[in-house]
């Protein structure tokens, strides 16, 4: 066999194959479906959702009297800020359309980079807004059951274990929940872009 | 800048005139029918998009090749199950390939699809005629390591081919 002529061959059938398809004449209308117009739907979506988390945070603080729930909502309103200002920032730096002038190695990277960071973030996200919120919530709901001001349901030691271990418990459960999460949405693409960049610098 | 209807139309002779092998590379990574056709337009969305920055530095087929890899491999792709075959339905009649050169290419398809997704990429500029240091600019490599991988690669290829590459 004539690995040249194959080759050909390969390219004739191919290009037969690429004339039956539509897309050409309507190229100009079309938008990009790559990893980084999605990864930039996720970011937007993020903003979204934390905008609106927060203005339920403000209404919140706004609404409950007790100081430490109001310390608990302001902690997590903080977070959920610098969460949407990292969306923000990296919202702002992809670019769906690649750089024809880019190497491959140069633009696996660019892309593994970019997926990393929303990673990072989502796990931060995770890890520190989820437990606060959540002993947040438990502490004003037990408040709220009892009818009794927070100070005074706290001051039952009991109440101050099940504090602890749902706190510690909803970390562990937001930490892997957060892994989890961003495994399922590109954990496959970084897998497949980091496996060819090891592969591209494999043989030295 | 042109006007928009000189670009497009230089772009859309471009994809013409290499619309082969745009395809020919997109068959190497995508999966199925879907993927393939997927894959086939997010390469023209890029290439198209980039097309006012294209200056000339290099040939059209270059430019085109390396924005189609750019795009492939960063492109979101199914996990693979079964190579599928190339050309399930080829019409003989109307092709300009015969049976036996199409066989050829089945056997050469399935083999470079064994290959690592990086070394496929390597080999398809090889067989395409690029030299050493040109895949290693578009690659963003070492032109030695260029050659290293070759090597190992053409050893592989052997192994599943068996003829004298």
């Amino acid at each position: 066999m004539n690995v040249e002529e194959a080759w050909q061959s390969m390219q004739d059938l191919s290009a037969n194959r690429a004339a039956q398809l539509p897309e050409e004449q309507a190229i100009h209308q079309k938008e990009a479906h790559n990893v980084l117009s999605l990864l930039k739907t996720r970011l937007m979506w993020n903003l979204i959702f934390a905008f609106v988390i927060a203005l339920l945070y403000v209404v919140l603080m706004i609404v409950i009297p007790e100081a430490l729930v109001r310390a608990g909502l302001g902690i997590v309103l903080g977070f959920t800020l610098w969460a949407a200002r990292t969306a923000w920032m990296e919202y702002i730096r992809i670019q769906p359309v690649l750089t024809p002038s880019n190497s491959v190695a140069d633009t696996l990277q660019f892309h593994s980079d970019h997926l990393r960071a929303w990673m990072k973030l989502q796990e931060q996200v995770a890890k520190w807004v989820y437990p606060v919120a959540a002993a947040t919530g438990f502490v004003w709901g037990a408040s709220m059951g009892a009818d009794k001001p927070i100070a005074a349901v706290m001051s039952h030691w009991p109440m101050q274990v099940a504090l602890l271990i749902s706190t510690i418990l909803l970390s562990i459960g937001g930490h892997y929940l957060g892994k989890w999460l961003t495994k399922k949405a590109f954990g496959e693409v970084v897998q497949q872009i980091e496996s060819t960049l090891d592969s591209l610098q494999a043989d030295r | 800048m042109p006007p928009v209807d000189a670009l497009e139309q230089s772009f859309l002779a471009a994809i013409e005139q290499h619309r082969g092998l745009l395809m020919r590379l997109v068959h190497l990574y995508a999966n199925d029918r879907e993927e393939q056709r997927d894959l086939y337009q997010e390469v023209l969305f890029q290439a198209w998009k980039s097309w006012p920055k294209f200056r000339g530095e290099s040939t059209r087929s270059t430019w085109l090749y390396r924005v189609a890899l750019n795009t492939i491999l960063t492109a979101q792709r199914k996990q693979v199950t079964d190579t599928m075959p190339l050309f399930p339905d080829i019409d003989y009649a109307n092709s300009v390939v015969s049976p036996d050169r199409a066989e050829a290419a089945q056997r050469l398809y399935r083999a470079m699809r064994d290959l690592s997704e990086a070394d496929r990429a390597i080999m398809a500029l090889h067989l395409d005629g690029y030299s050493h240091p040109e895949i290693a600019e578009l690659m963003g490599i070492a032109s030695n390591h260029v050659g290293v991988k070759l090597f190992r690669i053409k050893q592989q290829l052997k192994e599943r081919l068996n003829p004298s590459l």
